[in-house]
C-alpha cells in the first residue's frame, strides 16, 4: 500500500526513459510543487559517470527560472546566463528544454525538463516531445496529489485504499462506476449504487448503474432531469449530501422516487454530490439505515473518490492520445530501400478505451546483400510497454550492426527480455532477407507464424517457433529457412490482426490466409491496407503488420 | 469453494490444485495472481485444470507461465490438466508445449 504515496523518482522512470529515447537527452528532472507551495526537484535519468550533486543544483535552478515562465523555456548554451554557467561545474556547458506543468484546475504543479551536456539547439521536434512528456509528468503529479490529498484523513479504511487503488487504475467511467458499486456493497452493505452525472450537451443527468439488486435492468432510465424531484439531481445541484433513513423520508421528501424505491425492495437511500459538483453517487440499502457521523463520513469518502476517478478517466484520455503519438513516434518513419522487393509496415492503435499496446516491427539493412526485419509484441499497455517496446526496437537494431548470426540477435534478446522485467515474454520474429537470391531465413520466439504468399497465389503459414523471449532457461531456438521468388511475399503480423474473442486462432489464420490469396494489387502498401479492412477492425487490440513483397 | 472474479473466469479450488474456466484476459489478471502468487503451500505438483477455458489472452498466458516457472524453482511442477483446444492451440503458436506440464 505505501507505493500509493512515495513520492519517488520511480513513477517518473517511464518518462524519463521516454526523453532518453525521444531527446537524446542524458539527463532529466522533474519538480513537484507539494500542498505547502513547496517546489522539491527530483533527477531522473543520470549515467553513471555523473555527479548527482553537481546536476541537482543546476536543475534546481533551471526549475526556477522555468516556474517563472509560461510554456517552454530553453537555453541552447548554458553559459549565457551566469546563474547557470557558474552551475555548470563538471561539463563544459550545458543545454537545457523545460516545461513549467500545469494541472487540470489549472494551478502550476511543477516542472518537466531535460539537459545536455553540450551546447545544443532544440529543434521543433524536440519541444513538441517535451510538450508530450510533460503531459505524462502532469498525469502522474495529479494521481500522487488526488491519493495523498484522501489519506490526510482519518477514515482512511483498508478498503478505501484498496478503492483509491483500483479507481486509480480503472480505464474507463464504466469501469469506475462497477468498482465503487463493489466496495461500496462491501463497505457498507449497500445493495445499490448509481451516479448521475451532468451532461453539459444535454443539460441533464446522465445516469449510471452499478450492481443491482430487485431493479429491472431493462427497463431503468439512462438520462435523469437535472432538478432537486430526485435525490441525485438534489445532491448534484445543491452539493449536500442526502441522508434518508427510511421509508417514510424517502416519501416526505421524493414521492416520486418513493413508488420505485418501494417496489424494489429499498428501504434508505442516500445520495452524495461529488466535490467539484459535477456528479452523486447514490446508495441504497434493503433495510433502514442510521446515518451515524462515521457512515456520513465514508460516504462522503467514497464519493469523493469517485469524484477523482472521474477526473482520473478524463486525464487517461488525454494520456492515451500522447501515448498514441509516442508509440508512432517509437516505430521507424521511413523504412530502408530494399532492392527488388517492395516493404511496406503499418501499425494501428486499439480501439478507443484501451491504452496503447506494444507492438513493434523494423527493417534494418544489415550488409550490402542483407536486410534483418523484427516484429515483436511486449506484453502489457500503456506507457510502460510503450517505453519498453522502444527499448527492445533499439536493442534489436543495435544488436543487427554488431552480428550477422540471426541466432545470434535473438539469444541477445533473450538475455534482454530477462533482465528488463518490462519485456519478458516479449515475442519476435526476426528474419534476414538476402535481395540477390531471395533467401530468407527466420526465428520466431513465441510469435505469430509468419504467412507467405507463393508465384500460384497460395498461402502457407510457417511453423510455429520457441517460446516467447526471457524466459531464462538455454532455449534452443531452431532456424525456419525458405526463399522468396519474383511475385513471392512475406507476411509478419502481430496478434491482433487474427485474434478474436469467441474464436479459435485456427479461423482468424484462415481468414487472414484468405485476405491474401484474394489480392489482386502489387503495391505494397495498398496490398497492407487491403488486409487490414479484409480482417476487419479488432475489438481491443493494436496491431502491426509488415510485408516483403519481392 | 467457488470464486466468481469480475471478469468471466471461474476460478475453482480442486484437489492439489485449481479449475479454470471461462475467459482469461488482463481483467481477471488479479483473480488468477491471487491464487497463483505466491503458490499453494506444500512440496506436491500443483495442478491447473483449463478443461473449460474458452479464451486466453497474452497476459493469461504470462502468469501461467510465471506460475511454473516459480514451481521450478523450488522444485515443484505445476501440471495443466486437459486444456481445451482452445488453449493448446495458444501453446502451439506460442511455443510453449515443451516448456510447460501438459497433461
Amino acid at each position: 500500500m505505501q507505493t500509493l504515496d512515495q513520492p519517488d523518482r520511480e513513477s517518473f522512470a517511464p518518462v524519463a526513459r521516454l526523453a532518453r529515447q525521444l531527446l537524446a537527452a542524458p539527463i532529466s528532472f522533474v519538480t513537484v510543487i507539494d500542498a505547502l507551495g513547496k517546489p522539491a526537484t527530483y533527477l531522473l535519468n543520470l549515467d553513471e559517470s555523473d555527479n548527482e550533486n553537481d546536476w541537482s543544483a543546476l536543475s534546481v535552478a533551471i526549475a526556477e527560472l522555468t516556474l517563472a515562465h509560461e510554456g517552454v523555456l530553453e537555453m541552447s548554451d548554458g553559459r549565457d546566463d551566469p546563474t547557470l554557467a557558474a552551475l555548470t561545474r563538471n561539463s563544459e556547458t550545458c543545454a537545457f528544454l523545460a516545461q513549467r506543468l500545469v494541472d487540470i484546475a489549472t494551478t502550476v504543479c511543477g516542472v518537466f525538463g531535460v539537459i545536455d551536456r553540450r551546447r545544443r539547439n532544440w529543434t521543433d521536434q524536440d519541444r513538441s516531445t517535451l510538450v508530450d512528456l510533460s503531459g505524462f509528468a502532469v498525469a502522474e503529479i495529479e494521481r500522487r496529489h488526488a491519493i495523498r490529498l484522501k489519506f490526510a484523513q482519518d477514515h482512511s479504511t483498508e478498503q478505501l485504499l484498496h478503492l483509491a487503488k483500483a479507481l486509480t487504475a480503472a480505464a474507463g467511467i464504466e469501469e469506475i462506476m462497477q468498482r465503487t458499486s463493489r466496495i461500496a456493497g462491501d463497505l457498507l452493505g449497500a445493495s445499490l449504487a448509481n451516479a448521475a452525472i451532468i451532461d453539459p450537451e444535454a443539460g441533464d443527468l446522465k445516469l449510471l448503474y452499478g450492481k443491482s439488486i430487485g431493479i429491472d435492468d431493462e427497463n431503468r432510465s439512462t438520462r435523469l432531469p437535472l432538478d432537486a424531484t430526485s435525490p441525485l439531481g438534489r445532491a448534484v445541484l445543491t452539493g449536500i449530501p442526502i441522508n434518508l433513513a427510511s421509508p417514510d423520508e424517502i416519501a416526505n421528501e421524493f414521492p416520486r422516487e418513493a413508488v420505485d424505491a418501494e417496489r424494489a425492495g429499498l428501504r434508505a437511500l442516500a445520495a452524495y454530490p461529488t466535490r467539484k459538483g459535477h456528479a452523486a453517487i447514490g446508495f441504497a440499502w434493503t433495510q433502514p439505515v442510521a446515518f451515524t457521523d462515521a457512515l456520513s463520513r465514508t460516504l462522503a469518502t467514497v464519493a469523493e473518490l469517485f469524484g477523482l476517478g472521474l477526473e482520473r478517466a478524463s486525464v487517461s484520455d488525454r494520456d492515451r492520445a500522447v501515448a498514441q503519438r509516442l508509440q508512432r513516434s517509437l516505430l521507424p518513419g521511413v523504412l530502408p530501400f530494399v532492392p527488388g522487393a517492395q516493404t511496406a509496415a503499418m501499425y494501428e492503435a486499439g480501439a478507443a478505451h484501451m491504452e496503447v499496446g506494444g507492438d513493434w516491427y523494423d527493417i534494418v539493412a544489415a550488409g550490402p546483400d542483407r536486410y534483418v526485419i523484427g516484429i515483436g509484441d511486449v506484453v502489457g499497455r500503456g506507457l510502460h510497454a510503450a517505453v519498453t517496446m522502444g527499448e527492445l526496437r533499439h536493442a534489436f537494431a543495435a544488436l543487427i550492426s554488431r552480428t550477422d548470426s540471426l541466432a545470434a540477435i535473438v539469444e541477445n534478446l533473450d538475455h534482454f527480455a530477462q533482465n528488463v522485467e518490462g519485456a519478458r515474454l516479449s515475442t519476435l520474429v526476426a528474419a534476414s532477407y538476402e535481395p540477390s537470391t531471395g533467401n530468407l531465413e527466420l526465428i520466431s520466439a513465441g510469435h505469430m507464424p509468419p504467412m507467405v504468399r507463393r508465384a500460384d497465389g497460395i498461402v502457407t503459414q510457417l511453423p510455429s517457433g520457441g517460446p516467447p523471449l526471457g524466459l531464462g532457461e538455454d532455449i534452443q531456438r531452431s532456424t525456419i529457412k525458405t526463399s522468396l521468388a519474383d511475385g513471392e511475399s512475406l507476411w509478419l503480423y502481430t496478434d491482433g490482426l487474427v485474434e478474436r474473442r469467441g474464436e479459435s486462432v485456427d479461423v482468424g489464420f484462415s481468414r487472414l490466409r484468405t485476405a491474401i490469396e484474394q489480392l489482386v494489387t502489387i503495391d505494397g502498401d495498398a496490398a497492407l491496407r487491403e488486409v487490414y479492412e479484409a480482417l476487419g477492425r479488432p475489438a481491443a487490440d493494436d496491431v502491426a503488420v509488415v510485408v516483403l513483397m519481392r | 469453494m467457488a470464486e466468481k472474479s469480475p471478469g468471466l473466469l471461474d476460478i475453482e479450488a480442486i484437489d492439489g490444485g485449481f479449475r479454470l474456466s471461462g475467459e482469461i484476459d488482463a481483467s481477471c489478471i488479479e483473480a488468477l495472481a491471487s491464487i497463483l502468487n505466491p503458490l499453494p503451500e506444500g512440496s506436491g505438483d500443483i495442478t491447473i485444470h483449463l478443461g473449460g477455458v474458452a479464451f486466453i489472452d497474452s497476459s493469461g498466458l504470462r502468469e501461467l507461465i510465471d506460475a511454473h516457472q516459480r514451481a521450478e524453482r523450488t522444485g515443484r511442477r505445476v501440471l495443466m490438466t486437459e486444456p481445451s483446444a482452445v488453449v493448446v492451440r495458444l501453446f502451439e503458436i506460442s511455443g510453449l508445449t515443451k516448456y510447460l506440464h501438459l497433461a
